[in-house]
């Protein structure tokens, strides 16, 4: 497993773009993997002037949840803050397979905003 | 004596080569990103007894900004499925939440789920949210619910 991992890093690393701190990127992407994993590195960040809760989440391209494997999957930012979030899914089989991986703002107990905000990244995996 | 011009032409050559500009390059290159930040709550209020709306008398939109730095993005709303917060005993509910854009993107009205693509720049979403109670009335209480907007 850890193979299969480092595997799907180095695939990431070659072939997903550098990231900068924005609210999330990147937003688009292509990755290629020997594998049978594959993992994508995003970049969420905190445009308020206040602590936030965020959560990642993955999709398929039909907006249903998907396993994968998120670190961090839950965690907070501070004002302006962005943090490296590395998330691995697994083709299941296919050689291609379409992703949504979407940061997810969590409003505070106490401090609900009635809106919430979801930046969804869509990515492209192919099995080589 | 033209040696002697020749030398003196070369100092003054020299000496203006070192007072030379150059430019120092400054570069970026930035990723297209969104950027979505909630601006204001909405507020719901009575319309009716088994009816909340954003847009009744009282009533007001809750204000999103989504900022794109690119091209080929899309906005849309997911209405909440139930209240987050609603009195013991509250029973199910239908929610219907729309919006309208103006800024980088104008659109008028449109139910939730369309996807609108978003023009690159400060897009403004006025946000309504409509909350008909299930063969009963809203009784007394707080209530809240959270819509979903979506940058992808």
């Amino acid at each position: 497993m850890r193979k299969l991992t480092l595997a799907a890093l180095v695939a990431v690393c070659a072939a997903a773009t550098p990231a900068s701190s924005q609210s999330m990127s990147p937003m688009r992407g292509v990755v290629r993997s020997f594998t049978d994993s594959f993992a994508v590195r995003v970049h969420p960040r905190n445009p308020y002037k206040h602590r936030i809760g965020v959560i990642i989440r993955a999709y398929d391209a039909d907006f249903r949840p998907i396993d994968a494997s998120i670190s961090p999957s839950d965690f907070s930012l501070g004002a302006g803050d962005s943090r490296s979030v590395l998330v691995v899914l697994n083709f299941d089989g296919a050689r291609e397979r379409r992703v949504r991986i979407c940061t997810e703002s969590a409003p505070f107990p106490g401090k609900g905003v009635g809106m919430k905000a979801q930046i969804c990244g869509k990515f492209i995996a192919y099995r080589l | 004596m033209k040696y002697i011009y020749s030398c003196v032409l070369l100092l003054l050559g020299s000496s203006q080569s070192l007072g030379a500009q150059s430019d120092l390059p400054f570069r970026a290159n930035l990723e297209e990103s969104c950027t979505i930040e909630i601006r204001s709550d909405g507020l719901l209020v009575r319309d009716g007894l088994d009816v909340l709306d954003s847009e009744a008398a009282g009533g007001s939109a809750g204000v999103a900004t989504i900022y794109t730095t690119g091209a080929g993005f899309q906005a849309s709303l997911k209405a909440p499925e139930t209240f987050t917060t609603a009195p013991t005993g509250t029973g199910a509910a239908t929610f219907r939440a729309t919006y309208s854009s103006t800024g980088a993107t104008s659109t008028a009205k449109v139910p939730g789920a369309t996807l609108t693509s978003l023009g690159v720049g400060a897009s403004n979403l006025s946000v309504d949210l409509r909350a008909v109670a299930d063969n009963a009335i809203f009784q007394k209480g707080a209530y809240e619910a959270f819509v979903t907007v979506t940058c992808e």
